[in-house]
């Protein structure tokens, strides 16, 4: 009789239990959800710049379609550490300020130079940030990718993020989000790069990479200097490559499609020596000079001219990565700390890869030569 | 001895797939969101196969409950420690003599259920209920782990034997995790910890396999104990290979390095999975719903040893079941709401592993010298008579 009883008050008390989220109830429209998140400094402080989409403004999202109003509102939060800046916005919203739906985080240059190191642990430790967002350093200003309007989207963020995810995927950015980010910073045998970008008026520019020395930026890269490390950090192929023509005026363009990385590790007087090997393989997609790429030869002679200006490029990027930055972008400490132990718990890599000796060589394919003969 | 649970007959009993279940069950649970970062603190990339010996570890101790309690078929520890002591008319005694035994046991398995629950009330507070109060989680929990459990043993057993398949669920969304993140490099290089770093690995993940001991328990209700010791042997090698998956999906995603400075690196790891095109944003969620399964099932099956080392000690009348259950469940609770922070969480898990290794080989020990000089006696007084 009691079993029976308590058999009939289950359904009521297995109900109440799952009352216990209600606490954190909270429906999709009573949040506001940041899309877009920029982080500057001020006079030592932090400034927070983040962007809200209205739906109800933005087109195809409602049956009245989009309406005359702004697609975004953006807030802005000032504070000493990166919650008090949130708090402030807090204050400034009419709902709870959600950072669950944030896609893009970018950082302000001068901020990105004084050092990160207090934003990361902010976000690591929130858990409404995930790790998969993009982050981006800002030339200038982070704010003002916020407020920047392109035509083409109505939602600003939502053009910079297709803009990284193409380049992404078309291997001509590097492909570093917050969770890379994360484990660059910890992992001793990489340091971190981000992708860099500039906005001007309605205009937003991948304009290279920054280069960071654990958490503090150090410098860029730009687009033709960042080829060499895009390659041999994420085998990315980078951008086209344009070279002269052999003896005649006029100039080559070359595409590249595919690239294979090979590191030989060594040591030498007690530095390690890295011999990369990159072979790239891919086609001629323009030319303007008067020479015939159906012959053998003359095919044979081109790559090697398009391996040298490789080459070229590559050497010089080396250069400033390894005598200015003196941060190991290409990601070599992992390979000695994954396949050479011994090495590495003698090594210090942090000042050590500026020590070492690296040669970089490339071997070009080309593969074919558009739609076109001769 | 007084229980109407131990009929002969196959109603009642555990299958041996039912065994499985249940091992799996109580020692998958919160620990495996845990462990990766413990033993990657003590012994970096080389707890992909520092896991193993672990595991073989465990799986010796596993063999000698299994041993000790074959000798006892049908009995589980209290009800053998009462008949060892004694004839019918030294029945007071027999209690006297047992109470230390009744007491840790029960006390080991109600204070392992109070961490896990706490932990995973941790858990759920910090990544997806942060403004809800952990006692109501906890409650909740304590709440409907005391339904069930009050209920007989083996009804808690065909739960764990229901609920398991879904556990298996959050193995692909670790791999798709690995697939998207992860990397050949973070996993080497191997064999470079020295043997100090290979023991203090050993020595964090041989405490995540806690939950072995309920063993002392279930047994008894088996229902071929000759066979157990191969389904036992099996299920700790699942058991071990789902930890060296999640350790290995960790350390590959994430790299050693970066495991130290995350709390639960599976969890992590399944935040940062995505599928495309935006379809099941927020993965953790579902993970999480997931492994409330998985970590249930570890609490139910803790906490209905616990009842029924108090049913067979006293010994109660079956349908005072619920009664023990509910008085329990509130000392459950506050044990739950004891540690002050997860740092003092983390040291009292540990403590309870350690208390549990000592607990199994210390009984273990005991019973089989008890045995063994009854055995002889026996022998000397009818050598006929053989053991069984």
């Amino acid at each position: 009789m009691r079993r029976r009883h308590l058999l009939r008050m289950l359904p009521i008390i297995l109900i109440c239990l799952t009352l216990g989220g209600c606490w954190d109830s909270r429906e999709i429209e009573d949040r506001v959800s940041v899309i877009a998140t920029a982080i500057d400094e001020k006079d030592k402080e932090i400034v927070l710049n983040v962007q809200v989409p209205i739906p109800k403004n933005v087109a195809g999202s409602g049956s009245q379609g989009g309406g005359g109003g702004k697609p975004v509102q953006t807030f802005t939060g000032q504070g000493m550490t990166i919650s008090d800046a949130i708090d402030d916005i807090h204050y400034k919203a009419n709902q709870r300020v959600f950072f669950g739906n944030n896609r893009l985080l970018i950082i302000g240059e001068s901020l990105a130079k004084r050092g990160l190191s207090g934003v990361l642990d902010a976000l690591g430790r929130n858990p409404e940030f995930r790790r998969r967002e993009f982050i981006v350093v800002a030339k200038g200003r982070a704010a003002d990718f916020i407020k920047a309007k392109p035509d083409l989207e109505q939602v600003p963020t939502e053009y910079v993020l297709t803009m990284l995810q193409n380049g992404i995927r078309d291997g001509l950015y590097i492909q570093e989000g917050l969770n890379d980010f994360y484990i660059d910073l910890t992992n001793p045998g990489n340091q971190p790069v981000l992708n860099y970008m500039s906005v001007k008026g309605k205009d937003v520019k991948w304009s290279g990479i920054a280069v960071f020395k654990q958490t503090q930026m150090k410098g860029i890269l730009n687009r033709a200097e960042s080829r060499s490390v895009l390659q041999i950090r994420g085998r990315e192929r980078g951008e086209d490559i344009d070279t002269e023509c052999i003896e005649k005026p006029g100039m080559i363009s070359f595409r590249p499609r595919e690239v294979k990385r090979k590191v030989r590790i060594d040591k030498r007087k007690g530095h390690v020596v890295f011999h990369i090997t990159l072979t790239v393989k891919g086609a001629i997609i323009e030319k303007t000079c008067d020479v015939n790429v159906d012959n053998k030869k003359t095919l044979e002679e081109l790559s090697h001219r398009i391996a040298s200006k490789y080459e070229e490029g590559a050497r010089q990027t080396l250069k400033k990565v390894q005598g200015v930055f003196r941060s190991d972008s290409y990601r070599l400490g992992n390979q000695v700390r994954a396949f050479h132990p011994s090495w590495w718990k003698n090594m210090n890599w942090g000042d050590d890869f500026a020590k070492s000796e690296i040669s970089i060589d490339y071997k070009v394919i080309i593969l074919r030569s558009g739609m076109k003969s001769g | 001895m007084g229980n109407n649970n131990n009929d002969p007959g196959t109603e009642g009993t555990i299958s041996n797939y039912q065994v499985h279940t249940l091992l799996f069950s109580a020692l998958v649970g919160v620990s495996v969101l845990m462990m990766p970062r413990n033993i990657v603190i003590a012994s970096r990339t080389d707890s992909e196969w520092v896991i193993f010996i672990s595991g073989f570890i465990v799986l010796l101790f596993v063999w000698l409950i299994g041993a000790l309690m074959k000798k006892f078929p049908r009995q589980n520890i209290i009800q053998f420690a009462q008949s060892m002591v004694g004839k019918k008319n030294q029945r007071i005694m027999a209690r006297i003599l047992t109470l230390p035994f009744a007491l840790a046991l029960a006390g080991l398995w109600l204070w392992m259920a109070s961490i896990v629950t706490r932990s995973f009330g941790e858990v759920l507070v910090s990544f997806v209920l942060p403004q809800t109060p952990i006692g109501v989680l906890m409650f909740s929990i304590i709440f409907v782990a005391a339904i069930v459990v009050s209920n007989p043993l083996v009804i808690i057993v065909r739960m764990t034997e229901f609920l398991l398949p879904f556990i298996y669920i959050t193995l692909p969304l670790l791999v798709a995790g690995l697939l998207q993140e992860g990397s050949a490099l973070n996993l080497l290089p191997l064999f470079q910890a020295d043997w100090k770093e290979v023991a203090n690995g050993v020595f964090s993940s041989l405490l995540s396999y806690s939950g072995f001991s309920i063993l002392f328990i279930y047994m008894a209700f088996y229902q071929q104990p000759e066979k157990s010791m191969r389904t036992h042997t099996i299920t700790i090698m699942v058991c071990t290979l789902f930890f060296w998956f999640a350790i290995v999906t960790s350390i590959g995603a994430f790299g050693s390095a970066e495991i130290f400075h995350l709390l639960y690196p599976p969890l992590e790891l399944v935040k940062v999975t995505s599928f495309p095109g935006q379809v099941l944003d927020r993965l953790e969620s579902l993970f999480i719903a997931i492994w409330m399964l998985a970590v249930f099932t570890t609490i139910i099956l803790f906490f209905g040893s616990t009842v029924e080392v108090v049913m067979s000690y006293v010994p109660f009348k079956e349908k005072r079941r619920g009664w023990v259950t509910f008085l329990l469940a509130p000392i459950f609770y506050i044990l739950a709401q004891y540690p002050s922070n997860l740092q003092e969480l983390a040291l009292w898990s540990q403590w309870a592993g350690i208390a549990e290794i000592i607990i199994t080989l210390l009984f273990v020990a005991i019973f089989f010298i008890v045995w063994a000089v009854r055995e002889r006696k026996k022998g000397e007084d009818n050598a006929t008579t053989s053991p069984s």
